[in-house]
């Protein structure tokens, strides 16, 4: 095999180093697109967990979860118990730090004197103040990072300007980290205060986000952790910290699912391009390759060089993808930050891509390398008895020898049927990836399976339309197509998958953005959203607002009604979800099975809450039923009134309580935004409204922004989709492209008779041409229901599984003709390539004699 | 079919060079032949002496580096691909060795290739297809398909076709080659009728001295220039001592 590979890759290899760069690129494409976009959410994830760890210290418990916060009090009981050393509150959350630029840094408050500072070591380690008993005494006292003070040139002594729970508060440096335990943890960017001063800050009241446990060192987790959950009776939760990234990842699911099925369109998308090069390569060595084999290399050992060869391609191929993705991670992963900050409180990550990354990646690459080869081969080499068998099946193709593909797709379709009727409400994040990924596979397969029958029938058929009439070409066109389909299976696959996908992506923005645009216009009641300044989108990790600058909006003139919503982070059934509570105002709420009047006052009286349609879908709640929330007093039931689509919050779900409630119950009068409704006929807010929202550095966005900012989020998601359908479009015409010139090259004597027998170069052009045209109008026409089959698939089931969101289903007409369209002409456009060389290749070729 | 007096191609000081790897490979050299309207001229020479050269040079498939071929009076380097081609499907029928047919398309299609490519009528079409299929022996194969030919079949085919277009010139490459004596015989009756009967012309590349006495004129070709040429005695003439047999 050696001297194969030194005999035969190598000069091909200087022949035509353009190809094997390519089928790199294909295969590097793939592996980057898998290494950037699990890798940007897994380093998220990971950092969220590493900043918890670390600030867990060596802690062993978590109480709280991240959310409605809990009562310090509890502390106190808690380091009461049997096995438990100490115990710790601790702030957790994401600030904003104003300037020229706002930033976002994660705020740490820790008693510095308490069991924290005894027991946490990170701490202990890294922090240095100054002035002990100034820190201590005064509010505005703030550990910087060392990095960060570093980066923003900050000294001792010098200040910093955060958003406080009532406006911009200054804060004053007084000591600065050293140490790599707690910059790593954070990537620098991170603020340490007291305890009560941070409390004081965020208007938390005496809840702390976290109680942190020690457990005594020969005390069994478990026992004290049931002891614990006794104690606490429901008014919080208890985790560890693997459970917290567990919840973390949740958070973000939706995103992470789809980001995963990106990357497995460039896997199969490198597939095709792979499988172009292969294929081209093993027919201009089959000459060769037939003469090695005659002359007694086995065609075993010559297909082991083949594979140790592509072998060789992908492994290249995964090295520069791995660099690719890692470059493309670390150019995104701001972004992602930016976009994942709505739900998980994660201001900063380090590029931490993780092993399972690198081997999903390695596997998908080698496993496309084998396939192309294996199947290239099968295809374009035969063995003797596999072409008889060929020709018996194309001497007697009267549809009978067809059978086992229609019996294959009908097994496809039946797979898919099953699988549709048999989907779970959802599935944990790898299972749902895979079972989305097999059922829309089989789908696109069985179309693909079809596409070369298909193609023949519409081959023979066009041939006896074309026999009956004058011509050349057309006869000649449709006589290739329906007597050899076989050489069109993967042309014309590609073709189907490119156009499927493309139609799947439009018909699901299209759906979502006709439910999703549909649902703003009711949800978008009010004039204008009052939110902290570039928070509009933020939902779990808004910063918090002091209810007096509620009363403030409400006292303003031009102001109608004010309606204060807060937006927390709560369990249900152990899981996190999204309590938000909203002030009863005369402002309907659309609900989906009941009318709001009929539940107004049940709701307003606290008796009951609503479910956002995806949790009820989830947790396959119904109306009527009764649910039970952790509160701060122990568990409170409350009865589902009635369920709402939210398309702002896919992952956790929603339960909308009345804000007397809430506050009442939780003992937070905070809030998060203000909805606004202002006077009849007033045009705008005015001066009073522009005073608040500059003292508080708050923002105002009217509806008709809110409308157009939201519209623009769903669309800009979708971006990267677009992208990876429009290099799937262009691999799968290139496939096309590359079958027309092989099938010329292949088809050189033919030409020569035809040359000869007076058919003009412009004829066979044409002839070229037609046949493109016709595995175009196939794949095309295929591919556009295979796309509408997807689409089904994809909305009905696929996106209630992910986001638990019900679209009303939508199929575009105008994009499914513009891809026909688009496909013919670029068909034909294939068509003309080879078509001319066809005739130069003709008129260079000479008969052997 | 229009010729001049003088012949249906004509061939004047015809040169061929091939840009070869290191050197010019030198394919015809001052080649001039004159093909007669009914004449039937078969051509010997060893291989790599020209012999296909010639017919394509005669067929319009390549062109002279120096020189001139003439088909029915029109220089065929000087004409654009439509007007060659248009020559080709109706004045020029070219049988090859091996490879004549079309795999993908039925028989009939076969023959009828340079009619549809001339933009002939169905019927028509189909009535001259029949026809001719009729005259080789194989009207019941119309709708079969080359793989289920025999070579002697296969090449009968080719015949048909250069039958059907009213050619009057036919090139033919070897096309006994590969047939046994008794068809290969078959072959050449075949061509010798259309020259007796339908007084067309009839260029025929053989190995074989047999086929070779067949012709009104053999010629001998070497190294791209003619050897020898003798007249022939028609069928079964005994051409044993002429050059290039052998
Ligand atoms: N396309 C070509 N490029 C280079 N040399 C060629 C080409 N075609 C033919 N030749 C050379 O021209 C010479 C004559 O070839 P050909 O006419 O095929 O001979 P024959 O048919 O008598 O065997 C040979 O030496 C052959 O190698
Ligand atoms: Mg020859």
């Amino acid at each position: 095999m050696n001297w194969l590979l030194r005999y035969l890759s190598v000069p091909d290899l200087r022949r035509a180093p353009g190809r094997y760069a390519l089928s790199v690129v294909g295969i590097a494409i793939g592996v980057a697109t898998i290494v950037a976009t699990l890798g940007v959410a897994d380093s998220v994830v990971h950092s969220f967990e590493r900043s918890m760890a670390t600030a867990m210290g060596s802690a062993t418990l978590r109480v709280g979860s991240h959310g409605a916060g809990v009562d310090l009090e509890i502390a106190d009981e808690l380091r009461a118990q049997d096995g438990v050393r100490g115990a710790a509150g601790i702030i957790h959350r994401s600030v904003v730090v104003t300037g020229d630029e706002d930033v976002r840094l994660t705020l740490i408050g820790v008693d510095m004197v308490g069991d924290a500072a005894k027991f946490s070591q990170a701490l202990r380690e890294s922090v240095s103040i100054a002035d002990e008993v100034e820190f201590l005494g005064a509010p505005d006292s703030v550990v910087v990072s060392g990095s960060w003070a570093a980066d923003e040139m900050l000294a001792l002594a010098d200040t910093l300007t955060v958003m406080a729970v009532d406006g911009p508060r200054e804060l004053v440096v007084r000591g600065v980290t050293r140490g790599a335990a707690l910059e790593a943890a954070f990537g620098g960017r991170f603020l340490l205060m007291d305890l009560p001063a941070a409390q004081l800050l965020l208007g938390n009241g005496s809840a702390v986000d976290y109680i942190d446990v020690w457990l005594d060192e020969d005390a069994a987790v478990d026992v004290v952790r049931t002891r614990l959950a006794t104690v606490l009776e429901g008014r919080a939760t208890i985790l560890d910290s693997g459970e917290l990234a567990r919840r973390a990842a949740s958070l973000i699911f939706a995103v992470r699912v789809f980001l995963m099925m990106a990357g497995f369109v460039a896997v199969v998308v490198g597939f095709f391009i792979l499988y172009n090069t292969v294929s081209t390569v093993l027919r201009q060595r089959r000459d060769s390759i037939q003469l090695l084999h005659a002359l007694g290399t086995s065609r075993r050992s010559i297909l082991s060089w083949l594979l140790v060869e592509s072998v060789l391609i992908a492994t290249l191929g995964f090295a520069v993808g791995v660099a690719l993705g890692r470059a493309f991670a670390s150019i995104s992963i701001e972004g992602f930050i930016a976009t994942s900050g709505a739900f998980l409180d994660q201001p900063t990550a380090r590029l931490d891509v993780q092993w399972v990354t690198f081997f999903i990646a390695a596997v998908s690459a080698l496993s496309v390398a084998a396939l192309a080869t294996i199947i290239g081969w099968k295809r374009i080499l035969p063995t003797p008895e596999q072409q008889v068998r060929a020709a018996m099946a194309s001497a007697d193709a009267q549809g009978g020898p067809n059978r086992w593909v229609y019996r294959s797709a009908i097994g496809c379709f039946a797979a898919v049927a099953a699988l549709v009727v048999l989907a779970p409400r959802t599935l944990p994040y790898y299972p749902l990836v895979f079972y989305l990924l097999t059922t829309l596979g089989i789908v696109l397969f069985g179309f693909g399976v079809l596409s070369p029958v298909i193609a023949e029938w519409v081959g023979r058929r066009g041939f006896e339309w074309a026999v009956r009439r004058p011509g050349f070409p057309a006869v000649h066109a449709f006589a290739n197509v329906g007597r050899d389909p076989g050489g069109l299976v993967i042309a014309a696959s590609a073709i189907v998958m490119a156009i499927a996908s493309t139609l799947a992506v439009f018909s699901l923005t299209t759906s979502l953005e006709r439910t999703a645009l549909a649902w703003i216009d009711q949800h978008f009641t009010s004039d204008a959203i009052v939110t902290v300044k570039g928070q509009f989108l933020q939902t779990f990790t808004a910063t918090s607002i002091s209810p007096d600058v509620l009363a403030q909006i409400r006292d303003l003139d031009d102001v109608r009604i004010a309606q204060g919503i807060r937006n927390v982070e709560i369990e249900y059934e152990g899981e996190p979800v999204l309590l938000r509570a909203i002030d009863m105002v005369p402002a309907a709420m659309e609900l989906n099975e009941v009318e709001w009047s009929s539940t107004e006052d049940a709701f307003g009286r606290g008796r009951g809450v609503f479910v956002s349609e995806n949790l009820a879908h989830w947790r396959d709640i119904s109306v009527g039923s009764t649910i039970s929330l952790d509160a701060p007093a122990g568990a409170r039931e409350f009865t589902v009134l009635g369920t709402f689509a939210d398309y702002l919050n896919s992952a956790p779900g929603v339960i909308v309580i009345a804000r007397d409630t809430y506050t009442r119950v939780w003992g937070d009068s905070r809030i998060n935004r203000v909805r606004v409704w202002g006077r009849p006929g007033a045009v705008a807010l005015g001066d009073g409204m522009s005073e608040v929202v500059e003292r508080y550095h708050l923002e105002v966005t009217p509806v008709s922004v809110a409308r157009a900012s939201f519209a623009e989020f769903i669309r800009g998601a979708f971006s990267s989709v677009y992208a990876m359908v429009g290099i799937a479009l262009i691999v799968s015409f290139a496939g096309v492209l590359n079958f027309l010139l092989i099938a010329v090259a292949d088809r050189i004597d033919e030409i020569s008779v035809l040359r000869a027998n007076g058919v003009s170069a412009y004829q066979i052009m044409l002839s070229t041409m037609g046949e493109a045209g016709i595995v175009g109008a196939v794949a095309a026409v295929l591919g556009t229901v295979a796309g509408f089959a997807a689409s089904v698939i994809i909305i009905t089931v696929g996106v209630p599984m992910v986001t638990g969101w019900f679209f009303d289903f939508h199929f575009p007409l105008l994009p499914p003709l513009q891809v026909f369209v688009g496909a013919m002409v670029f068909a034909f456009a294939a068509g003309l390539i080879p078509g001319v060389q066809a005739v130069r290749l003709s008129a260079a070729s000479r008969r052997a004699g | 079919m229009t010729g001049t007096a003088e012949g249906i191609a004509e061939l004047r000081d015809v040169h061929v060079t091939y840009p070869g790897r290191s050197e010019q490979v030198h394919a015809l050299r001052g080649l001039s032949l004159t093909v007669r309207r009914g004449e039937f001229i078969t051509v010997m020479g060893p291989s790599g002496s020209g012999k296909t050269t010639m017919l394509n040079l005669i067929a319009g498939l390549e062109r002279p580096t120096s020189g001139s071929v003439c088909v029915n009076g029109q220089n065929m380097a000087k004409l654009n691909d439509t007007a060659a081609s248009v020559i080709r499907r109706r004045d020029i029928s070219y049988v090859f060795q091996f490879f004549n047919l079309l795999p993908r398309l039925p028989v009939g299609e076969n023959v009828a290739i340079p009619l549809r490519a001339d933009g002939i009528g169905v019927a028509e079409i189909r009535r001259r297809t029949r026809d001719v299929l009729e005259k080789v022996g194989l009207a019941d194969r119309i709708d079969g398909f080359p793989d289920e030919l025999s070579g002697g079949e296969r090449q009968r085919v080719a015949i048909a076709r250069a039958l059907a277009t009213n050619a009057g010139l036919i090139l033919a490459d070897e096309p006994t080659g590969n047939l046994d004596t008794r068809r290969g015989e078959e072959i050449l009756n075949i061509f010798r009728d259309l020259v007796e009967g339908e007084s067309r012309s009839i260029v025929l590349v053989t190995h074989d001295h047999r086929a070779a006495a067949y012709g009104d004129r053999m010629i001998s070709l070497r190294d791209g220039q003619i050897a020898d040429e003798v007249a022939g005695k028609h069928r079964g003439a005994d051409v044993s001592d002429f050059p290039g047999a052998g």
